[in-house]
């Protein structure tokens, strides 16, 4: 295939000021072949990052990296950057963000997206992209966790808890925007032959986060990590746990969780709390499971396209048949999250965007009672994760993901931010702390944004 | 008599010495970077033992902390946290213990010496935690309390009593900006490469005759 090459200029209007924008490039335009980002090296500038959808895939040259145009560019006027050697045929949308660099750490001020456009061969096609503001000032990274592949976040009291494959950091946010993610303390998991797959919002008492492993799930206590290894000793049937969480129902806790092509999970009278050897576990094989979320009293699965909710009745007569209460949404489910307030909302990611609708969960029954609306910004795109901010009842800040778009709703407002070109690395999980606060663990690290909002 | 005068003499002079020592400020342990500024007005490095003004700030760097001993209480200052020690005095009966957190965490836990009640309070630029019981941690908005009872006042005087194992907080985002400006000037940015990870991509199908290109004119927003 032909190199691809990339032009930039500065954006702008006559003949003088041109010759001062090529001067920052010394030779008064760059061509480089794209295999990736590595190699490159703008320490300190404004510089834009385009990456390509083709066919609405990441375009790649080959070798599994993404295709990306990094190049310096005027903060005020902009750039005009010419990509050359695309093939013909796919319809192409490109993604940008823009920001400084500082010392070589790329902070995007701005993003945005191009309309659709296909390449004419041998000829050049002409696009723009108008740049937007993001909900936010600035992300901050974690310099601790730099380049790690991070599994999962999950809040835990405000504080972010952040998963390797087989070792956890507990890290602090000092409350400044300008200073990076902190790491606390670490703990090895491999020490304990266990292995994370992924964190849970427990939201009752001191079990406010649960580590979910590959032999069961493990709470950490308010003060540091705490585990107690007993908690999987009657812990029954297959013990790979994906997601789980807890209620507190009339002085016993629902611990639902959700496993490979199964649910379960115990009912816990509140006196045998610190005494898991008592507890009884149930386990249900359900094909098809693609997540879980936990609402006030009802546990939230979908599974094969479709979503249902179990009471904690469940835990003690588990019929399925029984108990399930089904629900959909126009389009297939894929995702969950829910916010317990008022009003009660269900908010479900499907393969065509997030649909949502407040509920009952009164007399630990669920009903979906009010026509499901729709995120109209999500449109078209097929959900994978939802985290919904319960920070107050009547929280209002979500943020979905999709597989190359952050969404982020607050204030009322959605803003669609095409994750490649803004953060960094492949996202594998985002959470909101105790505050407004969202979290996104990735292939490259933790990074996180401060949105306002409630 | 002149005996037993300097006899008396003593014993008041030991009281005396004992309820200061009971309301000094020592620094216990330090892990890391932990500096002050006292009366020198000039930073300078803290070693285990050293003892506390009033007015001193302390400073803790990343993966730094310092363990405080303020009489029977003891405080533990989280990394990246400035604190000023306002004031440790016992009273009529009362330890008054009172501590500005510019910015970071600290975690406490208040002891009663015998015979002495405690009026320890931490203020944050946007909210107070009173404490009435022992252990509680606080980063200037988020509280919370494991162990004993700690009030909470926000900015508008708006108060809650927090409980063991309860948590809160007030919605006071805006931390001082010199406190930001100084942290950014003191820690700095760490050089962080955002890369594009290690995503596996479907190549598109590479079709139609041959390749041509694009020129993407990116538009700075309005006001940037």
């Amino acid at each position: 295939m032909k190199k691809i090459g990339v032009l930039a200029l500065g954006l702008a209007i006559g003949l003088g000021l041109m010759s001062c924008y090529l001067g920052v490039f010394k030779s008064g335009s760059i061509s480089m072949d794209f295999s990736g980002l590595s190699g490159r090296a703008i320490q300190n500038g404004y510089v834009a990052r385009v990456y390509l959808l083709a066919d609405g895939l990441l375009f790649s040259t080959g070798g599994g990296t993404p295709f990306a145009a990094e190049v310096e560019v005027d903060q005020y006027l902009g750039a005009k950057v010419k990509i050359d050697g695309l093939p013909a045929g796919p319809v192409y949308k490109a993604l940008v963000g823009f920001g400084p660099v500082t010392d070589g750490v790329f902070s995007p001020e701005y993003y945005g997206e191009s309309p659709r456009f296909q390449i004419t061969p041998g000829g050049d096609t002409a696009t723009s992209v108008s740049m937007q503001y993001p909900p936010f000032s600035i992300i901050r990274y974690s310099t601790d966790l730099m380049s790690r592949n991070i599994k999962a976040v999950g809040n835990n009291f405000g504080n972010m808890i952040a998963a390797e494959d087989t070792r956890l950091y507990y890290t602090y946010f000092d409350g400044s925007n300008f200073s990076p993610i902190g790491v606390n303390e670490q703990y090895d998991l491999a020490a304990d032959s266990l292995r994370a797959n992924g964190l849970s919002t427990g939201d009752v008492g001191s079990w406010n986060t649960w580590l979910n492993t590959n032999n069961g799930i493990f709470p950490f206590t308010t003060d540091g990590w705490g585990f107690q290894t007993d908690f999987n000793s009657t812990l029954s049937g297959p013990r790979d746990i994906l997601q789980s969480g807890t209620a507190l129902v009339g002085g016993y806790y629902a611990l639902f969780f959700r496993r490979t092509s199964g649910l379960g999970g115990s009912y816990i009278v509140g006196t045998n709390r610190n005494s898991p050897t008592l507890w009884t576990w149930v386990s249900v094989d359900v094909p098809g499971l693609t997540d879980m979320a936990m609402g006030g009293s009802n546990a939230f699965f979908a599974a094969s396209g479709a979503g249902f909710a179990l009471p904690p009745a469940f835990l003690t007569d588990p019929v399925m048949a029984k108990h399930r209460k089904n629900f959909s949404a126009p389009a297939p489910i894929q995702a969950l999250g829910v916010r317990s307030g008022a009003p009660s909302m269900v908010y479900m990611g499907t393969t065509d965007g997030v649909w949502f609708a407040s509920m009952d969960e009164t007399n630990y029954e669920f009903a979906v009672d009010t026509p499901l609306d729709r995120i109209l910004e999500t449109a078209g795109e097929p959900i994978e994760k939802i985290a919904v901010s319960t920070w107050t009842s009547s929280s209002d800040n979500q943020a979905y993901l999709s597989r190359y778009w952050l969404f982020i709703k607050t204030g009322g407002s959605v803003y669609k931010i095409p994750f490649y070109a803004v953060f960094p690395g492949k996202p594998t999980g985002i959470a909101w702390d105790s505050s407004h606060n969202l979290y996104i663990s990735g292939t490259e690290g933790l990074a996180a944004v401060s949105v306002g909002g409630s | 008599m002149m005996k037993k005068i300097g006899t008396l003499l003593a014993i008041l002079l030991l009281a005396g010495s004992l309820a200061f020592a009971q309301t000094q400020a020592r620094v216990r342990t330090v892990t890391g970077k932990v500096e002050i500024l006292g009366a020198q007005q000039a930073w300078v490095p803290v070693k285990a033992g050293m003892s506390l003004g009033l007015g001193t700030t302390i400073s803790t760097g990343f993966n730094s902390t310092a363990v405080l001993e303020l009489g029977s209480s003891v405080l533990q200052v989280k990394p990246l946290t400035r604190l000023r020690l306002n004031e440790l005095v016992a009273r009529e009966g009362t330890v008054t213990t009172d501590l500005f957190l510019q910015v970071g965490k600290i975690r406490a836990e208040v002891k009663s010496a015998e015979g002495l009640a405690q009026d320890f309070k931490v203020k944050s630029p946007i909210s107070t935690a009173a404490v009435r019981g022992t252990g509680f941690e606080y980063d200037g908005y988020e509280l919370y309390v494991f162990e004993g009872t700690v009030i909470y006042t926000n900015l508008t005087g708006q108060s809650r009593s927090y409980a063991p194992g309860e948590q809160g907080g007030s919605d006071g985002y805006d931390s001082p900006p010199d406190a930001e400006e100084q942290l950014l000037s003191d820690f700095g940015v760490n050089p962080y490469t955002p890369g594009a990870g290690n995503e596996t991509v479907t190549v598109p199908p590479l079709t139609g005759p041959g390749t041509g290109s694009v020129t993407i004119v990116i538009e700075p927003p309005i006001g940037a």
